[in-house]
C-alpha cells in the first residue's frame, strides 16, 4: 500500500474511534423535551397542515396519545398538566368534531389518572363533548358519569351527567341509562361500579368490545 | 407530438424512475397501515389520513422532480434543440412534454390509488374523488415544474422553487385568513399592516386554491366538503393553461 492511502486510512480510523468514544458519551443526551407543550392555535395549525385538516387531526392525535411516553421514558399521568391536556383535546375537537379519538383518549386513557382533580377535568370533558351528539355518545356520558362519581369523587358533576343522560332518547340508546341517577346514588364500590358499567355498555353495545380489548392491551 | 411523447415516456422507462416511485408509494402505504396500528381507536381512519398524505407527497414531490431533472437532461443533452430541429414549434414543445409528463402523473397516480385502496379500505365514492383530485393536483405541480426548468434551466433550483410554489398553493387559504383577518401583531400594525396584508391578498389571488385538493377526510368519510370534482376540475382546468402559455412564452424568448 502506498504511504498516501494508508495515512489517509490512518485518519479515518483514527477519526472513526475519536467518533465512537464521543458518541458513547453523548448516549444520554436529549434534546428539551416539554411534557405537554402548549397548543398552537387553530389558525398556525390549519396552516401547517397545507389544506389537510383530517391529516393533521390525525398526526396530533397520534402525538397526543402519547405525550410523555417515548425515548424509553414513561411519564406518570399525575405528572400531566390537565388544563393544557384539555386545550389539545378541544383542538383536535375542532379539527375533526366527527372523531370518537378524543373521546377514547380523554376517558379510557387520561381520565385514568389517580388524581381526582385530573379525573373531574376529565368527566367534565367528556360530558360536554358527548352532549354534541349524545344518542351517539350515550356510552361516552355512561363513562363520564362513572369517572364523575368514583374517581373523582364528584357526586355533584356525576348526578348532573346523570340526569343528562337519562333523558337522551334516541335509537341504539338503551332503557337503563334511565336508571343512572340511581347508579350515582347507589353504595358501591369503584370496581363494582366499573364491572356493571362495562357490562351494561357491552350488552347494548358489542361492537365495542374489540376496542374495550384494545385499550385494555 | 407523439415523438416528444415517446421521448418523455421512454425516458422514464430508461431510467427506472416508475418502479422506483411505485415501491416508494408501497412503502409509504404500508408504513402508514402500520402506523394507524398505534393508534388505540380509529386506527383504520388515521391510517387512511397517514396514507393519503404521504402518497400525496410521494405523487407530487415524484413528479416535481422527475420533470425538472429530466428537463435539465435533456438540455444538456440537446435532446429539446433535437426536437426543435423537426417541424415543430415551441408551443408544440411545451404541449407535448407537458402531454408526456401528464401521462407520467396518471401513470405513477393510478396505481398509488389503487393499492391505496386495496390496502387501507378507505370510502369508495371519496377514493374515487380522492384519486382524480390526486392527478390534477399532479398534473398542476408538473406545470410548475416544468415552467421552472425551462425558464431557471438548474435543476435543483428549479426542483426547490417549484416545491416552494407548491407549499405556497397549498398555503393559499392560510393567505386568504391572513388578509381578511390581519392575525398577529405585526399585521395588526397600522404601519406594518397593510403592505403585509395586500401581499399575502396577492399571493392569494395569485396562487391556486390546490389546499382543496386531496382531503383525506373523504377518503374516511366520504366526499362530504362544500366543493367537489367541479371546484376542483375548474381550478385545475384555468391554472394549468396559465402555466403552460408563460412557460411556451418564456421558450419563445429563449436561444437555443
Amino acid at each position: 500500500m502506498e504511504r498516501g492511502r494508508a495515512l489517509v486510512l490512518l485518519v479515518v480510523l483514527a477519526s472513526l474511534g475519536g467518533h465512537l468514544i464521543f458518541s458513547s458519551h453523548l448516549a444520554d443526551l436529549r434534546a428539551s423535551q416539554t411534557l405537554l407543550p402548549a397548543a398552537p392555535p387553530l389558525a398556525l395549525l390549519e396552516a401547517e397542515s397545507f389544506g389537510d385538516r383530517q391529516a393533521a387531526f390525525r398526526l396530533l392525535a397520534l402525538q397526543v396519545q402519547n405525550f410523555g411516553d417515548g425515548d424509553g421514558h414513561f411519564t406518570a399521568l399525575k405528572d400531566y398538566d390537565y388544563r393544557r391536556l384539555l386545550d389539545w383535546l378541544a383542538l383536535l375537537d375542532r379539527l375533526d368534531p366527527r372523531s370518537q379519538t378524543t373521546m377514547v383518549l380523554a376517558g379510557t386513557l387520561y381520565g385514568q389518572s389517580g388524581d381526582p382533580t385530573q379525573t373531574g377535568l376529565m368527566a367534565d370533558y367528556l360530558y360536554h363533548r358527548a352532549m354534541s351528539d349524545p344518542v351517539r355518545n350515550w356510552h361516552w356520558l355512561a363513562l363520564a358519569v362513572h369517572l364523575a362519581r368514583f374517581r373523582a369523587h364528584d357526586p355533584v358533576l356525576a348526578m348532573k351527567i346523570a340526569v343528562d343522560l337519562a333523558a337522551v332518547r334516541g335509537p341504539g340508546v338503551p332503557d337503563w341509562v334511565r336508571d343512572m341517577p340511581r347508579f350515582v346514588l347507589a353504595r358501591i364500590s369503584d370496581q363494582d361500579a366499573a364491572r356493571q358499567m362495562v357490562e351494561a355498555i357491552l350488552a347494548s353495545r358489542p361492537d365495542l368490545s374489540k376496542s374495550l380489548e384494545r385499550i385494555g392491551r | 407530438m407523439s415523438a416528444i411523447l415517446r421521448t418523455i415516456l421512454l425516458t422514464n422507462a430508461r431510467d427506472r424512475m416508475l418502479p422506483g416511485l411505485w415501491a416508494l408509494a408501497l412503502a409509504v402505504l404500508l408504513v402508514s397501515r402500520a402506523l394507524g396500528g398505534a393508534m388505540l381507536v380509529e386506527g383504520h381512519e388515521a391510517a387512511l389520513a397517514y396514507g393519503s398524505l404521504s402518497l400525496r407527497l410521494v405523487v407530487v414531490g415524484g413528479m416535481v422532480l422527475t420533470v425538472c431533472f429530466q428537463m435539465r437532461r435533456l438540455q444538456e443533452t440537446r435532446e429539446i434543440e433535437a426536437m426543435l430541429a423537426r417541424p415543430i414549434s415551441r408551443a408544440g414543445l411545451v404541449l407535448g412534454l407537458a402531454g408526456g409528463y401528464g401521462l407520467l402523473a396518471l401513470a405513477l397516480a393510478l396505481p398509488g390509488v389503487l393499492a391505496l385502496g386495496l390496502l387501507l379500505g378507505p370510502n369508495g365514492a371519496g377514493l374515487a374523488l380522492w384519486g382524480v383530485s390526486l392527478l390534477l393536483e399532479a398534473w398542476v405541480a408538473a406545470g410548475f415544474a416544468l415552467f421552472l426548468a425551462c425558464s431557471l434551466g438548474n435543476a435543483a433550483s428549479s426542483a426547490m422553487a417549484a416545491l416552494a410554489l407548491y407549499a405556497l398553493a397549498r398555503l393559499a387559504s392560510s393567505f386568504h385568513d391572513i388578509a381578511q383577518a390581519g392575525m398577529g401583531e405585526v399585521l395588526a400594525s397600522p404601519v406594518t399592516g397593510l403592505p403585509l396584508r395586500l401581499a399575502a391578498q396577492a399571493l392569494a389571488a395569485v396562487m391556486p386554491r390546490l389546499d382543496l385538493f386531496g382531503q383525506s377526510s373523504w377518503l374516511i368519510y366520504g366526499p362530504d366538503t362544500a366543493w367537489g370534482l367541479g371546484t376542483l376540475s375548474i381550478q385545475a382546468g384555468l391554472y394549468l393553461p396559465l402555466l403552460l402559455a408563460a412557460t411556451i412564452y418564456d421558450l419563445k424568448g429563449r436561444q437555443f
